[in-house]
């Protein structure tokens, strides 16, 4: 039984910062689980102490059921894929594989198939005499998981392994990654920064921010009930829209107020999120994705959730289009270093667009994910609705979500 | 029984196993102990006959010790207020200054332009590189022996060069500057390849685009090497500078082998080249007094003197531009 | 956006270090070149001499024909005051076992301070590299005194065990291994079953053989030419090569060719290293220097 499981784990490297702050976590047996954030979160000092590459400074960890708090990484029935491959340069793809099976003394006559079916499986059996450094990016990260597998570990550990990649190499393995883990079925602790990778791989995924764990769940939870801002905000490409709002109330129920206009939320969001009349007459903080503003000439049933803006800039990306606009509404302060962590490759920019406009106290840019077909350009007015039922409402001090 | 790592014993779950008690400990002992092993050769060597000693010079010069008799006493500062009215003292000290400034100046200078001439496109660099670094392999005594033959009075090369010149019979061991000037001619023969080696080193890693853009500024190629090569270097001229003293002050081998007839080193009938590292082995090895205290507290001042110069030139050059 | 092609930079523009040297610089190394070379020529050259062409006016710039009835003089320790043969083994064995010795213990420290962690690592490390800047002189004394408790006054441990370690030999490993050793090359080979000595043994030693090169060169250089030390610690009865040239210059009869023999015979070593690893030398030197 190949679980892994954290006990009020903690760790508090000297100098005193606290990496890791009292973490229960409980890892199924043959889960892929991303543990994703970003740099400070904890995340790698979690994995490393998994590895036993790190000691806890309190709380136990138990791999397989097991206590392993002080055993040597190699008695741990793991193996570990990096980030930089760390393969050895001076032994050949096929040494690489094998040493460390060497090192369990597994015998010779076990190695051999073993290294050559894994080495089929990853598509470089014709590499096995080559060194490290004939080998390209890709090829080597192929050994390095080559080399993680022939050791039939309780469970893979993987820092971070595609960061080194280009683009579309990154996209790839990702699928290959998927693929290998449907076959081989062994547990996964799968760390990353970036929020893409997190949610197309992970069955579940785990959210910490300096040292906490913010929210673990199967990715559409993480994206259709974030707990708090901090995850609203990291998940989801573009990032979600935050703006602070008052809840008023009148005659016809709850509205949120949103560039000048009232919108009015419908029964069946507030029957989902029976909490927010706690929060009728305050002011809350108002959540609303790219993908659920939407250019008015494409939604058939325009009830009064629609806004008349103008549009700063247009993005065609070929299957949609991203559109930014200006909304008088007050910001969100959390939004500037939730979208620091995200890690995109791309600049976030909708707050590059604010700072040129500079109107930063009263103004949003919100960012949308149009029709293609849309006729929105830079400098053009356009409609847009708000799907009311989808708003996401949190509270303006805690930050968590109101429901 | 599991342990929580603070140390309060835990009852485990019925059905959890711990993995080895004895695995654990090894592993403990394995990335707390043996790093110790790792340095202890080195350092067991190293205080024995490195740090010891130096620490026991410092007491030893404060005693009269003395090799040929049996008891000796403690005498505080006396040693070192002797050396202070010590006129052969001073006068090593100047000697080694005075070679030490001949030699260190023009030798990084003329490595300067070495360098700088190495670093194009050269046809049979390492041949280039080779030769002048050929210098350095030779050993001090074979360097002090061969220019003390080229530069000797009668039948030396030298003398011969410059009587072509009309320049006659310069008595080269006999005189103080022209000891001086003979004895920096080897220092300078000896490690103008080497710093030109580290220069070069140096000019290769900066960046083409620095000088690109001088060009472009209108920089005539001098310009280029004022305000981009030697800011550029200055880190490494402190190092080449600091090196050179530290060794130049030390200066021991050539003038000790310059003498005709080893007359116990003492640099010269009028000691016009003793440096102090010399005054320190005539002290204590060689005249037949073998006096180890005072000898010692000549130590504490040769080192006080390269600290000191050591500390000049480091602030002197940081004052050369530095690279933008 | 467009795309230019890349274009070289051509004649003002090229980098120095591209651009073909004129001949005006071609001469001047020329002359550098020359001037590096000669004395050692011209010791040759009074090598292969007997000893009254020194004093020929003018004087003698070609090899003559007596290098071999030099040598042969030199070796015979009858005529000359120091036995040449022994001097020779002397210094190759203490050059051999300092070498070999400097350059294990170097990169057995070398590795502690790079990799592992400990306490006071970084005290230790920071002595060290203080020591380096202390002139050799200034433990002499206290040394020799240690050398008559240990009754090693003129006996080769004297000359070799003061030189086992060398702090510069531990700060270029280290600075070496920290560059050349990745961090999860470690952890990789932790995992795959490493305890630290195996982490030294299939990570480090296989990493470190071109700093370890270029240390045991230098080294073996540094122990054969040194002369300050085996001077006040040996005697001629049982020099280093060094001590005994300088024993041959010592007489009062000034024998030039026989003296210039010797010292050419001393260089042969060195000089048969430096055309054999000459390449390597000068990059290591060159290496180390942007390193530094």
């Amino acid at each position: 039984m190949a679980t892994i499981q954290y006990r009020s784990l903690r760790k508090v490297f000297d100098g005193g910062s606290v990496a890791v702050d009292d973490l229960d976590l409980e890892i199924t047996d043959g889960e892929f689980l991303v543990l994703v954030g970003p740099s400070g979160s904890g995340k790698t000092t979690v994995l490393r102490i998994t590895a036993g590459l790190e000691e806890a400074t309190r709380g136990e960890v138990m791999i397989g059921g097991s206590v392993v708090n002080g055993v040597p990484p190699m008695d741990r029935n793991i193996a570990m894929v990096f980030q930089n491959y760390a393969l050895y340069p001076h032994m050949n793809v096929y040494a690489n594989m094998a040493f460390g099976l060497k090192r369990h003394k597994v015998p010779k006559r076990v190695i051999k198939p073993r290294v050559e079916a894994a080495a089929q499986m990853l598509g470089i059996e014709d590499l096995l005499e080559r060194k490290p450094a004939q080998l390209s990016g890709g090829q080597r990260q192929r050994v390095a998981m080559g080399r993680a597998i022939v050791r039939e570990p309780d469970a893979f550990l993987m820092d971070e392994p595609l960061s080194n990649l280009d683009a579309k190499l990154r996209v790839e393995m990702r699928a290959y990654l998927a693929a290998l883990h449907q076959r081989l079925g062994t547990t996964t602790l799968y760390v990353t920064h970036d929020q893409t990778e997190a949610m197309t791989m992970g069955d579940r995924v785990a959210l910490m921010r300096d040292g906490t764990l913010q929210q673990i769940d199967r990715p559409q939870t993480l994206y259709d009930r974030p707990v708090n801002v901090f995850v609203a905000g990291f998940v989801g490409s573009p990032a979600m829209n935050l703006v602070r709002s008052p809840l008023l109330s009148g005659a016809g129920g709850l509205s949120v107020r949103l560039g000048g206009k009232e919108l009015r939320l419908p029964e069946t969001l507030l029957a989902r999120r029976p909490g927010l009349r706690a929060y009728a007459g305050k002011t809350v903080i108002v959540g609303v994705r790219p993908e659920d503003i939407e250019d008015a000439a494409f939604v058939s049933s325009a009830n009064g959730s629609s806004l008349d803006v103008r549009v700063s800039l247009a993005e065609p990306m070929g299957a949609e289009v991203i559109a930014y606009f200006p909304v008088a509404a007050e910001p969100v302060a959390a939004t500037a270093s939730v979208v620091a962590a995200r890690g995109d490759e791309q600049v976030d920019t909708a707050q590059l667009l604010q700072k040129v406009r500079g109107r930063e106290s009263d103004e949003v840019i919100v960012t949308a994910r149009l029709n293609t077909r849309t006729r929105a350009g830079a400098g053009q007015p356009l409609r847009v609705v708000v799907d009311v039922d989808r708003l996401h409402f949190f509270d303006p001090t805690t930050e968590e979500a109101i429901w | 029984m599991a342990k929580m790592s603070d140390g309060a014993a835990v009852v485990p779950p019925p059905g959890v196993r711990t993995a080895g008690a004895a695995r654990r400990r090894l592993r403990r002992f394995d990335l707390k102990v043996s790093p110790y092993a790792y340095v202890a050769p080195f350092f067991l060597i190293f205080i024995a006959f490195g740090l010891f000693p130096l620490g026991y010079t410092a007491y030893v010069s404060l005693t009269d010790r003395n090799l040929l008799s049996p008891t000796w006493h403690f005498v505080g500062l006396h040693n070192y207020a002797q050396l202070i009215h010590d006129s052969y003292f001073w006068n090593a000290v100047e000697n080694t200054l005075g070679i030490w400034v001949i030699s260190t100046l023009p030798q990084l200078i003329l490595a300067l332009l070495l360098a700088h001439l190495l670093n194009t496109g050269l046809r049979a660099r390492t041949l280039f590189r080779a030769a002048v670094l050929l210098p350095q392999v030779t050993s001090l005594v074979a360097v002090a022996l061969i220019f003390a033959q080229l530069f000797g009075h009668d039948y030396g090369l030298v003398n011969y060069v410059l009587g072509l010149f009309g320049i006659h019979h310069v008595y080269w061991e006999a005189g103080r500057l022209s000891s001086w000037i003979a004895l920096s001619v080897m220092v300078m023969w000896r490690w103008t390849g080497y710093n030109a080696l580290i220069y070069l080193a140096a000019m290769q890693a900066i960046p083409d685009d620095l000088y690109e853009a001088a060009a472009i500024d209108g920089a005539r190629p001098f310009r280029q090497f004022l305000h981009v090569t030697v800011p550029m270097l200055r880190p490494t001229i402190i190092f080449t500078v600091i090196v050179s003293t530290i060794g130049g002050l030390q200066l021991f081998t050539e003038p000790y082998l310059f003498e005709p007839l080893r007359q116990g080193a003492t640099g010269g009938s009028d000691r016009q080249y003793q440096t102090v590292a010399m005054y320190l082995y005539e002290k204590a090895f060689a005249s037949s007094e073998f006096k180890f205290g005072y000898a010692s507290a000549i130590a504490w001042c040769l080192f006080l003197l390269i600290a000191v110069i050591s500390a000049v030139n480091f602030l002197v050059i940081r004052r050369i531009r530095s690279a933008e | 956006m467009s795309t230019l092609a890349y274009r070289r930079p051509r004649g003002r523009f090229l980098a120095r270090r591209f651009r073909r040297a004129g001949i005006g610089t071609y001469l001047v190394l020329l002359l550098f070149a020359v001037g590096s070379i000669f004395p050692l020529y011209w010791s040759l050259v009074v090598a292969s001499h007997d000893n009254s062409a020194v004093a020929a006016y003018p004087p003698v710039l070609t090899p003559g024909h007596e290098l071999w009835h030099n040598i042969t003089r030199l070796f015979n320790s009858g005529e000359v005051n120091v036995s040449f043969w022994s001097a020779l083994l002397n210094s190759a064995i203490v050059a051999t076992v300092v070498t070999a010795a400097v350059v294990f213990f170097s990169i057995l420290a070398g590795f502690a301070f790079a990799k592992l962690q400990f306490r006071g690592r970084r005290a230790l490390m920071l002595t060290i590299v203080a020591t380096m800047l202390v002139p050799v002189q200034l433990g002499v004394i206290p040394l020799y005194i240690e050398m008559i408790h240990l009754h090693w006054v003129n006996r080769l441990p004297a000359v070799i065990a003061p030189n086992l370690v060398t702090a510069f030999g531990v700060f270029l490993m280290r600075q070496y291994i920290v560059a050349a050793v990745p961090n999860d090359l470690i952890d990789a080979s932790r995992v795959d079953g490493c305890h630290t000595a195996r982490v030294f043994w299939h990570v480090v030693l296989p990493a470190v053989r071109p700093a370890a090169a270029v240390l045991g060169l230098l080294t073996f250089m540094n122990t054969w030419n040194d002369f300050f030390w085996p001077l006040i610690v040996l005697s001629p009865r049982n020099p280093t090569v060094q001590v005994a040239v300088s024993t041959l210059a010592s007489g009062y009869v000034q024998d030039y060719a026989l003296v210039l023999t010797g010292t050419f015979i001393s260089i042969l070593p060195l000089l048969a290293v430096f055309l054999v690893l000459g390449k390597q030398i000068i990059g290591g030197i060159m290496q180390g220097a942007v390193k530094g």
